[in-house]
């Protein structure tokens, strides 16, 4: 059966039509998140390993090399059970510090731009053959359903394709953090064709070629030298080499790296992938064993490589041909789309941006994007040349096994990331040097040499024959073992640049390194203001803005220590743009440290403090037990009653706990870092003068706190040793001071109430004997004074004896108030529910009968109908006294203002002047009996002091706010009718 | 803190990785890739370390590691 080229191709042009339409689909959103990030479509998504190779290539190499075809996934399955340990660690620092490929993350480690081009030439050396091997395979497949050549534009229709469809939903987005949904649903869909086409095909082996599992059996007992060819490989043959070979690829061909990290959806997905795409590799190599057999059994027309084709050619069915093609087809398309976006992020950030950045005039996002598309055409162009180069020249395991060996020259690389702190750039570059040597003359010269574009004379096979090896263990190992032996003593005999320890303490998470010093920059703007020298301002200012979102921070922000945090951020995300070493040269040249600034202690314990709640599941031990212990320490210091606030060697502020961010309403994560004199006052002030003095403690200090007076107790003490996370400040004797603040507001409010009270009673009890022994005399000299007058007929004696009644009147006023103050109104009382606002009407009545008051106006607010407990006509005293001191104060027409308000079981007044207002000094004392600010014989000291009692009495509460600019307010609380207080009251009678 | 003493997540994947090797790479491979074994055995092999693989992802906690 032959098929006619033009209907294939028009198939697979259908395919990858549909292929675009569910890239399409997903992009609009179409396709349901909860399926895109699904753990299923990201396992699928990672079946872009199996290439054409797999698809086709592993029945020709079971064929020469037994279940050694396995041996490619055995590896696979091997490195993703150690995904906690080798794959999470890697997406969490790609997803941490926006590192793109293997060569961002490289270049991110050694600090080194040499490594991510050398990375990237490498990775570009090894691949290339490989995406020409792809075009390949589906220009002989097509040869093998038409059975004639087809024509090379084909293959060059299928590469504009390609080209179309990776331009189109590869590079879409030029951030890594705006990913690639519709590529990712795309290849999974890819996946899922090419395991379907393969297991149709392995179906159709078994109950189409052999009538079914019994027929099959039946054939290998008649063929038993079958079996033996795929077992006996397996024992002799390079099993073990091609094992570690796919370990490493299964971790580090760009494909996967794109795909496994890059192109990550959901991190949840990865742990799930550990058993689930080993399992997808499982079915899809389930089928290769039936259809080899089958292959065999009915003598297929075909190469080996191109059995799943050619026992289709026998089911006489037209549609299992052309699915297992459009399989094929699949493969190869997903493997060059994918290598090809991997490659191009690769190319653009190690090879072309630091060989010619653009103007900061041009658009660099646009720049960066199309720049990406041009390098996606290139390099599957680039495959299409060497797909004419090296057709048919080659078998397919042949350059994918050479790729394999090629990538695994980063393992030694990848093992100092993760694990070897002491690692530096000089040992990766030798290693990668001296593996990659080994690399070209164990495989690439060979190659070259069999394929006849090279003539050197050199030849393997004496070493091999010497060695006992075959060629891709003889390869493997040599390159890898000078690789890592130059990688290690290089990295053991040079230096490490503190910038790349820095790194290296980032990658293994073992050390501990925090920025140093703080941006020349102290604004946001001044950010962009810097950025856009290089980038252009509206790309300065979306990146900044970026930033700023992604640390939830405020525009206005200017605490240095989180513009350090920004600057960080902003070489972050520049990372994911512009690869990890031109972000930071760019960041380092703009966004300049400054190295006198040294806020390094706060910064260093918030890093600290980030870094163990990160990692705080993961302590065992006595590491486990110490963090326990640092975080009962720690809640102990945050939740201790009183303020504690550490300062750190050079002024800054390092700790300032719970109580102190109710004291001052200054968060913690704003103070942190600041320099002492940089906090808003009173705190700034307060905290430097204290710093300043030689005494350790001060008593009641008193401060204004939004307009309210509060009195502070202080204490330090110096820190003689700091911990060791700055050991700089250990060498330098520099010493850090804990300081205590106590809020004694309270305390003094309460001492102050009660040297009041005591004032009180005993005055009370004073004026009681006054009374008494004024009021007897004065009543005896009204007495006489009276019958003298009766008793005189002289006018002048009897003005004189009238002056003299009314002193005595005078007197006996006096004497009545002081009786009234020492009876401290438990006389005659009477409580009942009662009318507040008629009560202040009257009052207001009886305060207008004076002159002064008829000129003031009278602002009432007052519900008609809301009612307090208490004696009538004591709460009206309070009220004439209260309102006769307004009066007093305030100029004529001014308006005094009484408004009420119920507030729960409490009704509260307040009395508002516009007058004169009272001193600050003297509002301590307006409670005192005998204390007045008027002049002498206008007041007696005694009406304040009265109403203080009256108001206690009814348990309510009265206090003064006062300034002589804005006057006087007088807050009265008095228990409302409804407060169930009755028998309380009724009982303290 | 809240680890049970016999939750030692690293030390199961190195057992599941060490079981894989002495299945794969060991001199074990000659007992099960004898010419008469079941063209099957290996997958029944691979298999097997997929739900020891399975075991340990589903036993884990998200933050183990």
């Amino acid at each position: 059966m032959t098929f006619n080229l033009t209907y294939l191709f028009l198939a697979v042009v259908c395919y990858l039509s549909l292929l675009f339409l569910l890239a399409y689909a997903t992009e609009k959103g179409r396709i349901p998140k909860r399926i895109i990030h699904h753990p299923l479509t990201y396992v699928l998504s990672l079946g872009v390993y199996a290439t054409s190779w797999s698809y086709y290539g592993s029945v020709g190499f079971a064929e020469s090399e037994g279940y050694t075809f396995l041996a490619v996934y055995l590896g696979v399955t091997i490195a993703f059970i150690m995904v906690p340990i080798l794959f999470q660690p890697i997406l969490r620092l790609v997803r941490e510090y926006q590192l793109t490929s293997l060569a961002d993350l490289f270049a991110f480690r050694y600090r080194s731009q040499l490594a991510g081009i050398l990375v990237t030439l490498f990775m570009m050396a090894g691949t290339l053959p490989y995406l020409a091997l792809q075009i390949r395979a589906v220009t002989e497949s097509l040869r093998v359903l038409t059975q004639e050549a087809p024509p090379k534009v084909l293959a060059f229709g299928f590469c504009t394709i390609l080209i179309l469809f990776a331009i189109l939903f590869g590079a879409r987005h030029i951030s890594p953090r705006e990913k690639h949904e519709g590529l990712v649903v795309a290849i999974a869909f890819e996946s899922l064709v090419k395991l379907v086409a393969l297991l149709l095909v392995g179906l159709f082996a078994v109950f189409g070629v052999f009538g079914g599992v019994g027929g099959m059996n039946a054939w290998l007992e008649a063929n038993p030298e079958a079996l033996q060819a795929l077992y006996q490989p397996a024992r002799e043959g390079p099993w073990a080499s091609i094992i570690f070979l796919s370990f490493a690829a299964a971790l580090l061909l760009p494909r996967q790296f794109h795909m496994t990290f890059t192109e990550n959806l959901n991190p949840r997905a990865l742990p799930v992938a550990s058993w689930a795409f080993p399992l997808y590799l499982l079915l899809l190599n389930l089928a290769i064993p039936p259809i080899l057999w089958a292959g065999q059994a009915i003598q297929a027309p075909t190469s080996a490589d191109y059995f799943v084709l050619g026992i289709t050619l026998n089911s006489g069915s037209n549609l299992l041909p052309v699915i297992a093609f459009l399989g094929g087809v699949s493969a190869a398309s997903a493997m060059v789309i994918v290598t090809t976006v991997a490659l191009s992020g690769m190319c653009l950030n190690h090879i072309i941006l630091p060989a010619s950045y653009p103007d900061p005039t041009v658009n660099l996002y646009r720049w960066l994007l199309w720049g990406r598309r041009i390098i996606i055409a290139a390099i599957i162009l680039a495959g299409y040349g060497f797909y004419l180069a090296l057709e048919h020249n080659q078998g397919l395991v042949q350059l994918g096994l050479i790729s394999f060996v090629a990538v695994a020259q980063f393992l030694p690389g990848i093992v100092g990331v993760l694990y070897w702190p002491r690692a530096n750039q000089y040992g990766f570059l030798a290693g990668l040097a001296g593996g990659g040597l080994l690399w070209t003359a164990t495989l690439i010269i060979p190659l070259l040499e069999q394929g006849g574009q090279l003539r050197t004379g050199f030849s393997l096979t004496p070493w091999l024959e010497y060695a006992g090896q075959d060629k891709w263990t003889f390869a493997t190992f040599w390159s890898l073992t000078i690789n890592a032996i130059l990688f290690v003593f290089v990295s053991l005999v040079t230096r490490q640049k503190p910038e790349e320890a820095e790194a290296a303490s980032v990658c293994t998470k073992e050390l501990f390194a925090a920025s140093v010093g703080v941006p020349r920059a102290r604004s946001t703007g001044e950010f962009t203001q810097q950025l856009g020298r290089m980038m252009g301002t509206d790309m300065a200012q979306k990146e900044v803005s970026r930033a700023l979102d992604d640390l939830a921070m405020r525009a206005e922000e200017s605490n240095p220590a989180e513009l350090r945090r920004l600057r960080d951020r902003i070489e972050r995300n520049l990372s994911g743009l512009l690869g990890p070493e031109i972000a930071r040269a760019l960041v380092n040249q703009q966004l300049r440290i400054d190295p006198a600034a040294q806020n390094v202690l706060a910064d260093t314990f918030r890093m600290v403090e980030e870094r163990l709640e990160d990692s705080r599941t993961r302590l065992r031990g006595l590491a486990a037990e110490l963090d326990t212990l640092r975080r009962y320490h720690r809640q102990v210091l945050q939740d201790l009653p009183v303020g504690v606030c550490s300062i750190g060697p050079d002024n800054e502020i390092v700790i300032w706990n719970h109580a102190m961010v109710e004291m001052s309403g200054l968060h913690t994560y704003k103070t942190m870092g600041l320099q002492v004199g940089e906090l808003p006052d009173p705190w700034g002030e307060l905290l430097q003068q204290f710093l300043l003095t030689e005494k350790n403690d001060a008593n009641k200090v008193h401060r204004r706190v939004n307009g309210k007076s509060r009195w502070f107790s202080l204490q330090k003490a110096r820190l003689e040793d700091i911990p060791a996370v700055q050991p700089a400040a250990v060498a330098s004797q520099q010493t850090g001071i804990v300081v205590l603040v106590e809020d004694l507001t309270e305390t003094h409010m309460l001492e102050a109430e009660l040297m009041h009270n005591e004032r009180l009673a005993s005055i009370g009890r004073f004026a009681a004997g006054v009374a008494h022994e004024i009021g007897n005399p004065v009543t005896g000299i009204a007495c006489l004074a009276q019958n003298v007058r009766d008793e005189s007929e002289d006018h002048d004696t009897k003005t004189a004896v009238n002056q003299i009644l009314d002193q005595t009147r005078r007197i006996g006023n006096i004497v009545k108030s002081l009786v009234g103050f020492s009876h401290g109104g438990q006389l005659d009382t009477e409580y009942a529910g009662l009318d507040l606002s008629a009560c202040i009407k009257e009052a207001i009545e009886l305060v207008k009968l004076a002159e002064r008051a008829k000129q003031l106006g009278f602002d009432v607010r007052c519900d008609p109908l809301l009612r307090v407990w208490g004696d009538r006509q004591r709460l009206l005293q309070v009220f004439v006294n209260v309102l006769s001191n307004a009066c007093d104060a305030s100029k004529p027409e001014d308006t005094i203002k009484i408004v009420v308000e119920k507030n729960g079981t409490m009704v509260d007044i307040l009395v508002e002047d516009r007058g004169s207002g009272i001193e600050e000094q003297d509002l301590e004392r307006v409670f005192d009996p005998f204390f007045t600010t008027k002049e002498p014989g206008v007041g007696t000291g005694l009406g304040l002091a009265l109403c203080y009692n009256i108001v206690r009495e009814h348990r309510g509460q009265i206090s003064i706010d006062s300034t002589a600019a804005r006057g006087t307010s007088v807050h009265i609380k008095l228990l409302s009718d409804d407060s169930g207080t009755e028998s309380i009251l009724v009982a303290s009678q | 803190m809240n680890d049970k003493p016999t939750r030692q997540p690293l030390e199961r994947i190195i057992l599941v990785v060490a079981v894989a090797l002495l299945l794969f790479v060991t001199p074990v491979l000659y007992a099960w890739a004898r010419d008469d074994s079941p063209w099957y055995v290996v997958y029944l092999l691979w298999i097997f370390i997929i739900g020891l693989s399975a075991w340990l992802n589903f036993t884990q906690r998200d933050d183990d590691f």
